[in-house]
């Protein structure tokens, strides 16, 4: 079982994915795929561990390379983020194919899962044109983000923090 | 309190015209530099706006929202969703993103109803 949840900032996806993670029965793994640079981003990680405290998640850092990782059990797999994880790879490890690379780490992922929850981001809806690595970025994102709804079960998109269904059912935890 | 948003010219302030009554004379600009919380209204627009001059302010864009509505437990609040983009280069402006979602979660919970406007049709989605 796959489920995206995508949505803009601050909009509570990041809240939903973790209610519908601890649905299913444990272990539960988070895997953290932002970089700890800067105060802004330890910022963020502190506020989501926060949130996170007390629910019993595994916390595994990740940052590049998703289809080499190997959990030690199966149950559920939050990921957190998709635009992350992708900046990453396509500024960071300078990933010659960035999409099909995270799109192989997925399915490596989603094999070795019962419930694989992906947190992603819409950044294409501000109309601004950007520099080119820029709108390459864009680009990527939005291509991974429709690859990955097409073979999830389930499409959630966060809103006020309200969950709109693009695709499937939604979640009994929800 | 009833929530409204959309993205920039979804057509917001016509729908809450025709779906709820509301007269041109009626609406209040958030955006406007004498905005003030804690006078009546029966509706707001460009929220967005307001909490973007609290932030400027250094202010708590939360504890205001909530100031608002204890003046106005009736009022439709209307804002434009603004974080579906890149992460801004300038803090100020990511602060700001950020707040307004933060809000708007806050918003959705207390609200009666939330409707998202899009090409002027409303969905609603509480």
């Amino acid at each position: 079982m796959m489920i995206l949840v995508t949505g803009g900032s601050k909009c509570g996806k990041s809240r939903m994915a973790e209610t519908i993670a601890v649905s299913c029965e444990r272990p539960h793994y988070y895997i953290a795929t932002m970089m700890p640079f800067g105060e802004e981003s330890l910022a963020a990680i502190e506020r989501h561990r926060a949130m996170r405290r007390d629910k019993g998640f595994v916390t595994v850092e990740r940052y590049t390379d998703l289809h080499t990782l190997r959990l030690p059990d199966r149950g559920a797999a939050l990921l957190e983020c998709m635009g992350n994880l992708c900046a990453n790879e396509m500024f960071s490890a300078n990933a010659e194919h960035p999409k099909e690379k995270i799109l192989q780490g997925i399915a490596a992922l989603n094999a070795q899962t019962e419930l694989l929850i992906i947190v992603t981001n819409q950044v294409g809806a501000d109309g601004v044109t950007y520099p080119q690595e820029t709108m390459r970025y864009i680009r990527t994102l939005g291509a991974i983000n429709a690859a990955l709804a097409q073979s999830a079960d389930c499409v959630i998109e966060a809103v006020c923090g309200l969950p709109l269904v693009l695709k499937g059912e939604k979640p009994i935890c929800l | 309190m009833r929530l409204i948003i959309g993205g920039a010219y979804e057509g917001k302030r016509a729908y809450v015209q025709s779906h709820y009554g509301i007269r041109p004379e009626d609406f209040t600009d958030a955006g406007a530099a004498d905005f003030c919380p804690t006078f009546a209204y029966p509706c707001v627009f460009r929220y967005h706006l307001y909490i973007k001059a609290l932030c400027e302010k250094q202010e708590d864009a939360l504890k205001k929202t909530e100031q608002l509505l204890e003046c106005n437990p009736d009022v439709i609040l209307i804002m434009d969703e603004v974080g579906s983009g890149i992460i801004p280069m300038e803090k100020s402006e990511r602060q700001w993103r950020e707040a307004v979602g933060r809000v708007s979660c806050f918003l959705a919970r207390r609200a009666e109803s939330v409707e998202r406007i899009v090409c002027g049709c409303g969905v609603k989605i509480k």
